[in-house]
């Protein structure tokens, strides 16, 4: 009979022979185990490996899926994998002479949720596995979205909303899970240096070429990235470069029929062949014209013009270190208000703002020879140079009226300083220990010589942390970790007649638990507690100057602040299935954060000299924000990708909260709130997405505000009104084809509607006394949009 | 005349120097060339999503050295990853079992030749066989034209001395 020896069994022999090599250095087999290995359908899988970490041996199975492994009695620990399956871990202790049949069905492994993500840990982790709750935006989802800047692409996140709060000045807040902007730590590549003047404006800044993914991990983000993170962290993760690529891209926008938004946008990358070396150098330019939606002068959204231009660059010496450097300049030019065409000061209103930012960073990281252990060091900066404007003449013509004016520009330079080092030890029972240190200094001068304005404040803390990893058992995951932050304030605010001073020293201890179990293999629990607080300091939105009324709004600290702490809890339920091609992802998050003595800006009305309006940040009652955040992802093949995320909260003040306080002598009363303003109790997003070959896509994104409490300024006192505004749902389309003409060249267009049912607010305040503050909603009404982007590979 | 000369001297320097890129056949025509000539044969498997696969083609690939060493001392397959053809070999035919229930399908052909105690399939992977269809090598990282080189270079002397 021949016995015709194919190439499969050649390899089967020659990957027996090795093992049976392997086997016969062992101690003696005396025990054997034998079965078949199916999948959940029952057929047959072969080429499992099957392997004892103990004994350092193994075997494969073959085409029929049946296995023989021979091993010495006693106990074991074997996995069993196959490329497509989870792997198995499986504990089987054998007496001697014994030959146990064992039969194992192993389950395909879940899609597309096998994302690397940094946030959670502060290590690099498979999304899925993480102990927190990590949402990410991808790229695509940024781009099925046409987010010129990492603002737009932020709506799609469960519990984010961005909002533009300032129509003179387009000025943008975060807001995590109920919380305004103040409470969620923005950081870039894990590094927080968007200090406060950088954050009131930074997310527009962004252009989302560079990004490659944002993390966002809601609430218990204190214990390791510092003291605002209490509602949690938005990190912004910028693209490493592999292959040599170049791409020039421009977009253009006609908002309303109105207004044009231009933008120009170029990245190249070079890395050398052996990727030891590579840089990235990209750019944009953006010039958008004002946009005055209800035709009374007065501009809705800011004229903008941005030049952006970085580069990245990374050095590997040797297998085991990397060096990394990355520098950003930014330039930006905005201003609102009316008649743009003359000089601020001779207008009714001006916001006018030209920033000059600098980021630059370095870092490096070296590993032990078995990739166990792991350094980092680094350092980041960012500079603002920015020069402003805010008055005019707000509707008087009178001598007084020019001159303060013409004293109403300013000067402020904010310089954030962020250092440190981070040590990780990965141990042999997957157990992981990170631990690290950290130095930022901050240093904010604004001055406004008309108003005799001034925030002169310096900011030095000392943080470290440490956090270990626990794998309990197979099923139980537990995180532990604390961070202890020594924050130094020194600063003098002053504006008008009122003056005040902060010195203070505040050390606190930030704890953090989660623990994360796995029901089964498809079901995920998690749950954790995280402390946070902030530092009594000045914040991205108390650098911001309003223009209320006609007159102008500044905000101080009042005297005595203290720190505010909060505590925050967290529970979900993940469930993560993929069937065939379908894949399957479903999130039920709870939340409840208790806020001690949070910051509260309460208006004390006209009360400085020449009628300009008070607002004064004290702490307010304490307050909860609770709810629940959703999220349900479904693909039904590659073709195909749907996606919807609500988030249902409440927020409540233990006792009513004052927001303004009437001046004595006049008629107006305080007012009070018991919920937080500008919190809908329900908002959400979804995404539709079809993709039926690499030449053609179309999306359809869209988002939910529910209804709202929105304060509006009604006189010059700063008295306010509370109105209730109803809903929107805005939705974006947007298509885009592909044209290869080769390996080196291809060419996108792109074309669509933002906001294609124009849900957009109507009821603006008007003319120079108008509430400059008083934006809520959708971001942009009715927008259509047509792009092209060519290039080598994208 | 002199024009004559000159294009016939650069059309021979064009062989001299070398072929300017790798040879590369299918796997289906593999069982055809090495049963003309039994030679050391070279696969090289890859898929539209492994951005490092696209780097080496850039790189190594187009290097000369390395050109030159692929060209005269194997054959040279290229094959995709995630291929459905159905493919006859050595009397058997292999095809991607997986086509219809992952999204991350991969043929058959790369998934035995891939096989590992612990480690998952990970692209891009070469693997280089003596003429009786041994494996010699494997590589399952990105090679620099340099690393590729030094390999090739190795592996050929350990094949002569045979």
């Amino acid at each position: 009979m021949i016995h015709k020896i194919n190439f499969r069994h050649k390899i089967y022999m020659l990957l027996s022979f090795m093992m049976l090599g392997v086997t016969m250095q062992a101690q003696s087999q005396t025990a054997e185990m034998k079965g078949q290995v199916v999948n959940e359908k029952g057929d047959p899988i072969p080429f499992v490996n099957i392997y004892s970490a103990d004994e350092k041996v193994g075997t494969s199975s073959g085409i029929d899926g049946y296995y023989e492994l021979k091993l010495s009695a006693g106990e074991h620990r074997l996995t069993i994998s196959s490329q497509g399956f989870r792997s198995h871990k499986l504990n089987v202790t054998l007496k001697e002479q014994e030959i146990l049949t064992k039969n194992m069905t192993l389950i395909e492994d879940v899609l597309g949720l096998d994302e690397i993500v940094v946030t959670a840990t502060r290590n690099r982790v498979q999304r899925r596995k993480t102990p927190v709750v990590v949402s990410t935006v991808s790229p695509r989802l940024l781009t099925a979205t046409q987010s010129i800047s990492m603002a737009e692409g932020l709506n799609y996140s469960p519990g984010l909303r961005v909002e533009t709060n300032c129509q003179n000045c387009g000025f943008t807040q975060v807001r995590l899970n109920g919380l305004d902007g103040g409470y969620t730590q923005i950081l870039m590549n894990s590094r927080p240096v968007f200090s406060s003047l950088l954050g009131v404006y930074g997310l527009e800044q962004i252009p989302t070429t560079i990004i490659d993914r944002v993390e966002v991990v809601r609430s218990g983000g204190s214990a390791l990235f510092g003291s605002n993170a209490i509602a949690g962290t938005v990190n912004v993760i910028t693209k490493d470069p592999v292959l040599n690529t170049w791409e020039i891209g421009s977009n253009l926008s006609y908002i309303d029929g109105k207004s044009f938004d231009r933008v120009l946008n170029f990245n190249t990358s070079n890395v050398a062949d052996d990727l030891k070396s590579g840089v990235t150098f990209f750019g944009s330019y953006r010039d958008r014209q004002a946009y005055d939606a209800d035709g009374d002068g007065f501009t809705e959204m800011v004229k903008l013009k941005n030049n952006t231009l970085g580069s990245k660059a990374f050095l590997k010496p040797n297998d085991y270190s990397r060096l990394s450097l990355n520098l950003n300049v930014i330039h930006e030019f905005r201003r609102g208000g009316d008649r743009l065409e003359l000089a601020p000061q001779f207008t009714d209103i001006t916001e006018q703002l030209e920033h000059d930012t600098f980021i630059g960073g370095l870092d490096y990281e070296i590993n032990s020879k078995d990739f166990t252990q792991q350094v980092t060091l680094y350092t980041s900066v960012s500079h603002t140079d920015r020069g402003s404007f805010y008055g005019g003449l707000g509707g008087g013509r009178t001598a007084q009226d020019s001159i303060l004016a013409a004293n109403a520009f300013g000067n402020t330079k904010d310089l954030a300083w962020n250092n440190g080092v981070q040590y990780t030890k990965h141990f042999e029972n997957e157990d992981i220990l990170t631990a690290g240190a950290e130095f930022n200094h901050s240093a904010t001068e604004d001055e406004i010589k008309g108003y005799n304005r001034l925030i002169d404040q310096t900011v030095n803390s000392f943080g470290s942390y440490v956090q270990y990893e626990w794998k309990a058992t197979d099923k139980l995951t537990a995180l532990v970790g604390t961070r202890f932050d020594r924050i130094d304030v020194e600063g003098e605010y002053r504006v008008g007649n009122v003056e005040r001073d902060v010195d203070i020293t505040q050390n606190a201890i930030s704890p953090r638990l989660t623990l994360s179990y796995d029901v089964n293999e498809a079901i995920k629990l998690r749950g954790g507690y995280a402390r946070g607080f902030r530092a009594p300091q000045a914040f991205n939105e108390d650098l911001h100057v309003s223009s209320v009324g006609g007159e102008p709004q500044f905000v101080i600290l009042s005297e005595n602040l203290e720190t505010e702490y909060s505590d925050a809890y967290t529970a979900s339920f993940n469930f993560s299935k993929t069937k065939q091609k379908q894949q399957f992802d479903l999130l039920v998050e709870g939340f409840y954060t208790q806020l001690n003595d949070p910051f509260t800006m309460v208006s004390k009305g006209a009360s400085l000299p020449n009628g300009s309006i008070l607002e004064e940040v004290e702490n307010g009652e304490g307050a909860a924000v609770y709810g629940a955040n959703v999220e349900f992802k479904y693909s039904p093949s590659t073709k195909y990708s749907f996606q919807i995320g609500g988030t249902f909260q409440k927020s409540k003040y233990e006792e009513a909260q004052l927001l303004y306080e009437a001046q004595t002598g006049t008629t107006e009363r305080d007012i009070y709130v018991d919920e937080f303003v500008r919190n809908p109790d329900i908002y959400g997003f979804f995404t539709a997405s079809w993709m039926p070959s690499d030449l053609f896509n179309l999306d359809i994104t869209g988002t939910y505000t529910g209804e709202m409490t929105v304060p509006r300024v009604i006189n010059s006192n700063g008295f306010l009104n509370l109105n209730k505004v109803n809903s929107f749902m805005d939705v974006n389309l947007k298509i885009e084809s592909h044209m290869h003409f080769n390996d080196s060249f291809m060419i996108t267009f792109s074309g669509g509607v933002k906001n294609i049912f124009n849900s957009y607010q109507d009821d603006f305040d008007q003319g120079p006394e108008r509430d400059a503050d008083y934006i809520y909603g959708p971001a942009m009404p009715r927008t259509y949009f047509i792009g092209i982007k060519f290039g080598k590979l994208h | 005349m002199q024009g004559f000369f000159v294009l016939v001297f650069l059309i021979f320097s064009q062989y001299v120097q070398g072929q300017s890129q790798v040879e590369w056949i299918q796997f289906q025509d593999l069982q055809s060339e090495i049963d003309e000539t039994p030679q050391a044969v070279f696969i090289f498997f890859h898929a539209d999503w492994c951005v490092y696969c696209k780097k080496m083609e850039l790189a190594a690939f187009k290097k000369a050295p390395v050109i030159n060493l692929l060209n005269q001392n194997f054959i040279n397959v290229k094959m995709h990853a995630e291929s459905t053809d159905e493919i006859l070999f050595d009397g058997q035919v292999f095809k991607n079992r997986e086509v219809n229930n992952r999204r991350q399908s991969y043929h058959e052909i790369p998934l035995i030749l891939a096989e590992r105690h612990q480690d998952n399939m990970t692209l891009p992977l070469s693997v280089i066989l003596d003429k009786n269809f041994k494996i010699i090598r494997r590589y399952f990282r990105y090679l620099s034209p340099q690393e590729m080189e030094k390999e090739l270079k190795e592996v050929i002397s350990v094949l002569n001395d045979k």
